[in-house]
């Protein structure tokens, strides 16, 4: 019999599966690369922080997951020097391209699954490591990825 | 009294004939005088004390001349009686003490022979065709409850429901041995027939909503099953019990239907119309739509509420005028399908509540739909006093969003 198993890819249908490459750490500044299946050129994030708020607007943008709240806050969200995901040319990398990045220090896969209760519920995989965790919050998300880079 | 029996009716009505009955009268209101005979004949046997009969006569209430009420009453039941065209007794007796019902006259008394029946059907010894024989017998006297214009004597309402209780048990037995035979044919006008004496009993419906289904009746099964368990949500405000969601997903998955193309299959589902309005679904079908929905979020991405509208009162609390409800309901009803968008679903939840399932939206949005609604109900509600309350939560199942116990930890 052949073997025609082929081991699943992962969150292969979510339109909003992000690749996070983590290439660089310096006096506590995180930085790397953002890919997504509509862009094909990184956008590139200078913290943690950034990660979260880039990819919020890039869930905004492209309506998924739908966020349960408006957002709310005491100031307005300074976006004005956030890179931007632009997904105008809509979807155009597939699943290998996307997944086939690598950051320098580490990679992970992102999927948002909803966003409920004005933050986010998920998972994410450590690619070189296999290993995938889900999270409750962004905040947990967030945890998820400074203990990954605190391990290298 | 030879040739001189009498027959008394006590079950569905109350009613003393001859023999032959050509003569005879029968009970078509409460009144005393025949709570007087009731009485007397139900305890035959050992007769009744004065006071004893002022008792169940008149219950605790003073009376200026209990003793001539008695005897009044007494004079008066003999001359109804006569006056109907039966013999010239003296129906009621004085001795020792105690009022009787003469006990010379034969009797043949329904509830006595119905109680006599139900005994024998408990015999080990007899064979199934002899035990349905008597539960058939025993169904067939049972023509209602027991002395119905004086169910609400405190000595008549034990009788009453032990006698319905009898009822329940012949028809359960009877319904076991005809399902054994596969005598559904037999068995339907029995379980219809006693729908009539006990519209409001689950119990009954389940059993025909099975022989139907045992008959092929399909059509007929889930209409029976749509009719009875709206009913019971209006009338009694109870949602489907398990046996009868169980018995519900028995028949869908039972219905084998006849080999159709698929564009005829996709004709019979679709809605006879395109109709404006949020789509109104059956409790179960929302559940069922709830469920469905709520897997498609995790590839949909999509957010959507549950929206639970309650009628209450200015206090706010559930609102109970009972013979405004339906009234009030029906306007909350109209209100909703016209203020949600076609693509939200919502159901009857309750007498006085409506669960509506809403896609595409957040929480904020939430308040702008409800006020939508308020303001449709509002300008047509036709009752006064009543109000709009609601609730709302996100309809993604709280499991869901705590998969697993790991905590920032690789």
């Amino acid at each position: 019999m052949v073997d025609s198993y082929k081991e699943p890819r992962l969150f292969e249908h979510s339109p909003n599966l992000v690749c996070i490459c983590i290439d660089k750490i310096d006096l506590n500044i995180t930085t790397g690369r953002i890919f997504t299946y509509y862009n094909s050129e990184p956008v590139i994030f200078n913290s943690v922080d950034q990660i979260f708020l880039i990819l919020e607007n890039f869930f905004d943008d492209i309506d998924f997951p739908q966020a349960s709240t408006q957002t709310r806050g005491f100031a307005e969200r300074k976006t004005a020097n956030l890179p931007l995901i632009s997904t105008k040319s809509g979807k155009i990398m597939s699943w290998e391209e996307l997944t086939g990045h690598q950051g320098t220090l580490a990679t992970f896969l992102l999927h948002v699954k909803y966003r409920q209760n004005s933050t986010w519920q998920g998972n994410l995989k450590w690619v070189e490591k296999n290993k995938t965790r889900s999270f409750q919050s962004d905040l947990e998300f967030m945890e998820l990825v400074n203990t990954a880079i605190a391990e290298k | 009294m030879k040739n001189s029996g009498l027959i008394i009716h006590t079950l569905g009505e109350f009613s003393i004939t001859d023999i032959s009955g050509q003569h005879g009268w029968k009970q078509n209101r409460s009144n005393k005088v025949a709570t007087l005979l009731q009485y007397l004949i139900q305890n035959r046997k050992q007769g009744a004390t004065r006071s004893e009969l002022l008792f169940a006569l008149f219950g605790s209430s003073d009376l200026a001349d209990p003793g001539n009420s008695l005897k009044s009453l007494i004079h008066r039941a003999r001359i109804l009686l006569i006056d109907a065209g039966l013999p010239d007794f003296e129906y009621i007796q004085f001795t020792q003490g105690k009022y009787f019902w003469n006990n010379e006259i034969p009797c043949e008394i329904d509830s006595e022979i119905f109680e006599d029946v139900i005994s024998k059907i408990e015999n080990p010894d007899l064979n199934s065709e002899e035990k349905s024989f008597l539960a058939r017998q025993a169904l067939r006297m049972y023509k209602g409850d027991y002395l119905p214009y004086t169910s609400t004597e405190s000595w008549v309402s034990p009788l009453l429901v032990s006698y319905q209780g009898m009822y329940h048990k012949a028809l359960r037995v009877y319904n076991k041995l005809m399902a054994e035979k596969g005598e559904y044919k037999t068995l339907l006008p029995y379980l219809e027939y006693a729908l009539k004496i006990f519209p409001y009993d689950e119990e009954i419906h389940l059993l025909r909503i099975s022989c139907l289904y045992e008959l092929k009746q399909y059509k007929e099964a889930l209409t029976a099953y749509e009719k009875t368990t709206s009913m019971l949500l209006e009338e009694l405000n109870i949602n489907p019990s398990k046996e009868m969601i169980a018995l519900y997903h028995k028949m869908l998955n039972g219905i084998s239907f006849q080999t159709e193309t698929l564009p005829e299959i996709k004709e019979k589902i679709q809605e006879e119309s395109n109709l404006n309005g949020a789509y109104y679904s059956s409790y179960l079908g929302f559940v069922d739509s709830y469920r469905f929905l709520v897997r498609m979020i995790e590839r949909n991405g999509s957010s959507v509420f549950l929206l639970l509208g309650s009628l209450v009162n200015s206090k706010n609390l559930p609102f109970d005028a009972e013979d405004k409800i339906e009234k009030a309901a029906e306007d909350f009803f109209h209100a909703i399908k016209h203020a949600l968008r076609r693509g939200d679903l919502f159901t009857r939840y309750s007498k006085t509540q409506f669960l509506m399932l809403l896609s595409g939206i957040n929480q904020e949005n939430c308040s702008i739909v409800e006020n939508r609604i308020r303001e449709s109900f509002n300008a047509s509600k036709s009752i006064r006093g009543v109000y709009l309350q609601f609730k709302e939560i996100s309809a993604v199942p709280e499991q869901n969003l705590i998969e697993s116990e790991s905590k920032s930890v690789w």
